[in-house]
Order: C-alpha cells, then sequence, then structure tokens
C-alpha cells in the first residue's frame, strides 16, 4: 500500500490516514503497533477494518477516535488533524462527533438504559429533543420497552444494541465501532450488522469497524485488510451501497 | 448527578459502611465534645445557680471547687462583709465523695447564710438541713440513684438521713451542715471558699479587686462568664478537643478514600466509557467528588441520628451526665464530616481523571 499525497485526497473523504505510525514504549523496548498507514473513508460510508489479533487494527480505530496519540503520521477526521490536537480539542471531538461502540461491558451499569443514553446526550451538550431522540433511537434498536432496565438485566445482543444508541444520540457524523460483535452469537452479530447498514444507507454517519468475523465485515461498503500493523488491502465495495460510497479510496501496493 | 446518585445506591453496602463510618465519625466528635462541655457547663451553671456575684478562694486556687477543702479560715466571712459593696456572704466548705459508684460534690452550707446569697435551696420534697447527721440531696442525683425523704445513706464514711431533696442545678448534688463536714474533715473553723453577692451589678468589679486588697491570698473569681473560665483554665482540653476532632476528620477522611479509590478502581472500564463518550477530566473528577459528596452528606445526617440516639441513651443511662451540644458544634462536627469526604475524595478524583481511557478500557 503506498503513501497517497494529500492533493489526491477525493473529496468528500471523512477519514484521511496518512504515514501512521503507533509505536508502545515499555522501558527500552519499542513495540511497533501501526507502519506507516495510508488510507482514506468517504463521509457516509460503512468501512470495516479486518486483520488478525495484534495487527493493529485497534490501535488504528483508536488513534482515528483521539483516544491514542499517534508517534507519527496524520490523521485527520473533517476538519481536525487529530494527531496534533490538544487534549482539550480530542476531547471535545469525542465529545461531539464520534461514537464508540465496544465489543463488551461498555455501558454504565449503575445506570437505566434510558439514563445510559441521557448521560452520553449530557456530557455532549445535547440536550436539545434529547428524549425525543432517544425514544426514536430505542424504537429503532428494538428496545423501546426496555427504556427502565439496567443493562444487566439485558442480553448481550441487547446491551449491544444500547451501546450502538448511545453513540448515536448525539448525533455524530463518525462511529467508531471496536470488535462490536465479538462478544454475540451469531443471530445478534446479524442483527447489529443490519442495524450498521441501516445507519449508513439511512445517511447516518460514517463507520469505522474493527472486525475479525468476514461476515459481518461483508456488510461493509469497503473492507480493509491489515497485517503486521500496516494495511495490505481492500476488498470491494459492498454491492448493496455501491452508489452510497463514492468516496471510498484504497491505495494498493 | 444521576451517575453519582445511581453509584451510591447501586453499591448499597460499600455506601452503607461508607456512611456509617462518617455518621460514627461525626457522632464520636459531638457526643465527646457535647459531653465534656456539657459537664464543665453544668458544673460553672450549678456554681452560677447560688446566687452569687463572687467567689472568694485561696490564690491559685481551680475553678474547680472541690479539688480544695478547708483553707480559709471561716472568720474571713465577717471581714468580708465590712468590705463596700458586699450584701451577703457565704463560707461553704467543698469536698468529694462517692457514693454508689459516683462522684460527686458535697457542700456544708450554713443554711441561712447560704439562702442570703441568691435563694438558697429550694426544698421540692421534705425540708432543709436543722442540724447533724442530716443530709439534703437534689432532685437529679434523687431521681438516678432513687433516693427519697427518710433514707439512710453513707457519705464519708458517716450515716446520714435525708431530710430533703433540693431542686437539682443549685452548688452541688449533696449538702450538709457545714459545721458538720469541718469537723468530719478535721477542718474546724476552715473553709473552702465564700459565695459573696454584692450590692449591685456595677459594683462587682470594684467590690472584687477591694477584696484582693484587703485579704491577703485571696483570689476573687467574678461568677459571669465562669464555664468559659473553668473551660480555659483546663489545662488541655482544647487540645483534647482539638484531637478528637482531629482523629475524626482523618478516620472518615481515610474511610471515605478508601472507599472512593477502591470504586474508582471497581469502575475503570466505566471511567474508559466516560472518556469515549468525551467527558473532561475535570466532569470526571467531578462525578467522584459529588459521588463522595453524597456519601458523607448522608454519612453527616446519619452522624447527628447516631448523636441523638447516644444522648438520649446517656441520659437514659446515666442521668447525671450532662451532654451540651450547641449549634457552632453541630455545625462543625457536620463541616468535619463534609471536609473528609472532600479531602478524601480529591485523590481518587485525581487518579480516575489521570485514567488512560484505552488502558481503562481494557480493564479487567
Amino acid at each position: 500500500m503506498t503513501s497517497q499525497g494529500a492533493s489526491d485526497v477525493p473529496r468528500g473523504s471523512d477519514i484521511r490516514v496518512r504515514g501512521l505510525v503507533k509505536e508502545y514504549r515499555s522501558g527500552r523496548i519499542i513495540v511497533p503497533a501501526l507502519r506507516g498507514i495510508d488510507l482514506d473513508v468517504a463521509s457516509g460510508t460503512f468501512a470495516a477494518v479486518m486483520g488478525p489479533s495484534g495487527c493493529g487494527k485497534s490501535t488504528l480505530l483508536y488513534v482515528v477516535g483521539g483516544m491514542l496519540r499517534a508517534t507519527a503520521g496524520s490523521v485527520r477526521v473533517h476538519d481536525l488533524e487529530v494527531t496534533h490536537a490538544p487534549e482539550r480539542e480530542l476531547t471535545a471531538f469525542r465529545r461531539g462527533r464520534v461514537g464508540f461502540v465496544f465489543q463488551r461491558l461498555n455501558l454504565m451499569a449503575a445506570l437505566t438504559v434510558e439514563d445510559n443514553l441521557k448521560l452520553a446526550c449530557r456530557i455532549a451538550g445535547r440536550r436539545d429533543r434529547c428524549n425525543e431522540r432517544i425514544r426514536a433511537l430505542l424504537e429503532r434498536v428494538g428496545l423501546e420497552g426496555k427504556r427502565r432496565m439496567r443493562p444487566l438485566d439485558l442480553s448481550q445482543g441487547e446491551q449491544q444494541r444500547v451501546a450502538i444508541a448511545r453513540a448515536l444520540v448525539k448525533e455524530p457524523s463518525l462511529v467508531l465501532a471496536d470488535e462490536p460483535t465479538g462478544n454475540l452469537d451469531s443471530t445478534n452479530a446479524r442483527s447489529v450488522m443490519a442495524l450498521f447498514r441501516q445507519i449508513v444507507t439511512g445517511g447516518g454517519p460514517t463507520i469505522l469497524m474493527i472486525t475479525h468475523d468476514a461476515e459481518c465485515a461483508a456488510v461493509a461498503d469497503t473492507i480493509i485488510h491489515m497485517r503486521d500493523g500496516a494495511a495490505v488491502g481492500r476488498s470491494g465495495v459492498h454491492p448493496r451501497s455501491a452508489s452510497a460510497a463514492p468516496g471510498v479510496e484504497e491505495r494498493r501496493a | 448527578m444521576t451517575l453519582a446518585l445511581a453509584n451510591v445506591l447501586q453499591k448499597k453496602v460499600r455506601s452503607a459502611i461508607c456512611i456509617l463510618a462518617v455518621g460514627i465519625g461525626v457522632a464520636l466528635l459531638l457526643v465527646v465534645v457535647g459531653l465534656t462541655r456539657g459537664s464543665i457547663q453544668e458544673v460553672a451553671q450549678r456554681i452560677q445557680n447560688v446566687g452569687g456575684d463572687l467567689i472568694v478562694q485561696p490564690a491559685g486556687a481551680t475553678q474547680f471547687l472541690a479539688l480544695k477543702s478547708g483553707v480559709l479560715p471561716e472568720q474571713y466571712a465577717e471581714r468580708l462583709r465590712k468590705i463596700p459593696g458586699v450584701a451577703a456572704v457565704s463560707p461553704v466548705v467543698a469536698w468529694t465523695t462517692t457514693f454508689r459508684n459516683g462522684f460527686y460534690v458535697v457542700y456544708g452550707i450554713d443554711p441561712e447564710r447560704f439562702s442570703s446569697i441568691g435563694g438558697g435551696l429550694r426544698i421540692v420534697d421534705g425540708r432543709a438541713l436543722r442540724g447533724p447527721g442530716e443530709v439534703i440531696v437534689d432532685s437529679r442525683l434523687a431521681a438516678a440513684a432513687r433516693l427519697s425523704v427518710g433514707e439512710r445513706i453513707e457519705i464519708l464514711g458517716s450515716r446520714f438521713e435525708i431530710v430533703g431533696v433540693s431542686k437539682e442545678g443549685v452548688g452541688a448534688r449533696i449538702f450538709l451542715s457545714m459545721a458538720e463536714l469541718q469537723t468530719m474533715l478535721h477542718q474546724e473553723k476552715r473553709v473552702s471558699l465564700f459565695f459573696v453577692r454584692c450590692t449591685s451589678p456595677a459594683a462587682v468589679k470594684a467590690t472584687a479587686a477591694a477584696i484582693e486588697s484587703d485579704l491577703a491570698g485571696v483570689r476573687c473569681q467574678i461568677l459571669e462568664g465562669l464555664a468559659d473560665e473553668m473551660a480555659r483554665s483546663m489545662s488541655g482540653l482544647r487540645e483534647f478537643i482539638g484531637a478528637i476532632t482531629g482523629t475524626t476528620l482523618v478516620v472518615s477522611l481515610l474511610v471515605v478514600s478508601l472507599a472512593m479509590y477502591m470504586t474508582i478502581l471497581e469502575k475503570t472500564r466505566e471511567i474508559g466509557i466516560l472518556r469515549s463518550l468525551g467527558a473532561s477530566r475535570r466532569l470526571i473528577m467531578g462525578s467522584v467528588v459529588l459521588e463522595s459528596m453524597l456519601l458523607t452528606g448522608c454519612g453527616v445526617v446519619a452522624g447527628y441520628a447516631l448523636t441523638a440516639a447516644a444522648v438520649t441513651a446517656l441520659r437514659a443511662w446515666y442521668p447525671l451526665l450532662t451532654v451540651e451540644i450547641t449549634r457552632f458544634w453541630i455545625l462543625l462536627g457536620g463541616g468535619v464530616g463534609i471536609a473528609s469526604g472532600l479531602l478524601g475524595a480529591l485523590y481518587p478524583a485525581w487518579f480516575a481523571a489521570r485514567q488512560d481511557p484505552v488502558r481503562a478500557l481494557s480493564y479487567e
């Protein structure tokens, strides 16, 4: 995969990664996690990142989401240069523009389903029509009857749908999902993927998803393959959304 | 607020232990201070209720009147009576005794002269002292020890008949004839102190000065403000109360700090989630401190309830004890509790806010 010059960046690109390097240090030992990745994800598309364990997928996701600092390179999300933004800007970025979905135990156990979503609204400062949005989202994820329940009273699949609703409640422009189906059975995994597909098709945010599961990845518009901290290729555009993903780009070695 | 409250309610056992620990600290402070101050206040009030304006004691004597017995010549009464500004003088022999496992002050009085100071004893049952072998107890001791008129009791190795019960709150709890107590103590014609009533409140200071000038080696104590004077003169009292306050603060602080620290370790992953949602460090710190404030706020309320229960129990089991808890100490006790919550939460809150969000998310 070659680097792409800034002038070659396609219009409407939501995420633009150039020469991204991330190294973890443990004393004198340096462990490279990302070795100069370039990639672009177009606005309003669903991209999946696949690869074996330890290849740097989650690191990529966290750097894009402003949770981890890159060692070198550039990550631009919308108009924000994430790699160089100060902590306060990154916090504001996560607060207002990014929704995260994690693999497991990603809800506040002490709060009800509804309060989990309200908390996200409050943190994001999006109190306007908060209850209305929560009602609509819970209906959309099929949990309108469980809004007063606590996460531990829900199945794993239901918990993950609540997490997706929470990621969406602040109306972000980007959803970053780290193995969202990793703890789910195949039925629930398909249900979550269908939900993601529906979100993107419905004009929702850009989704960047990490997954091991080829079946889940196949739902995405594009699949970015990673190995040993590098992006090594891309699979084709999802047929159902080809027209909705004109800006998806890849660079092959 | 919702998250902090939900956390408090979710971890019921942790919250209950934390609330109880703060509550016990606050109650300990209030009860100990209340007992200390109450005892001093009560003693001072009883002395003041005798009705005089001054007490005359040997120079350097303690305000705790029973700690020295007959050290002044009884005939000083006549000399005092002649000093301008003095309206009435009553010599008193003060001593202490143990009675039914209690420690009591005994006054040896001349009933007539004692009455001339401020009305004397108000007998509520029986009659006044008339001669040897008779004793009067105050109503609080009578109620606590279930004593009644006509009963015979042993005091200072002699047997006495209770001839009267006086209204509580004047001087001592046990009264007998001054001459008899002097004989028993081998202090004939000697007394512990003199109560002096002045001709007018305006004359008190001048009279005190005149007495001290006229009678070498005596000290006049103005009775107004005696409680404060006694508290000040008690060596180490302030330090004792300070130590109790400090201990309460430190113990509550440690308990709150430990509880919040454990909570934060337990909620590491949730902190990671909050960071991923865009919560600032300040917000996370605020959330931890708020949770701590909720716990300590409940702890302070629990402390007040425990104090009320302890005071009720003390009054029931030890009716002669006086517990005085002023508004100042109630507020201070609450303040110490809240301060412990605030200080105790600071490190855990800082620790929570400093968590690396990615590491927090992968915390098992």
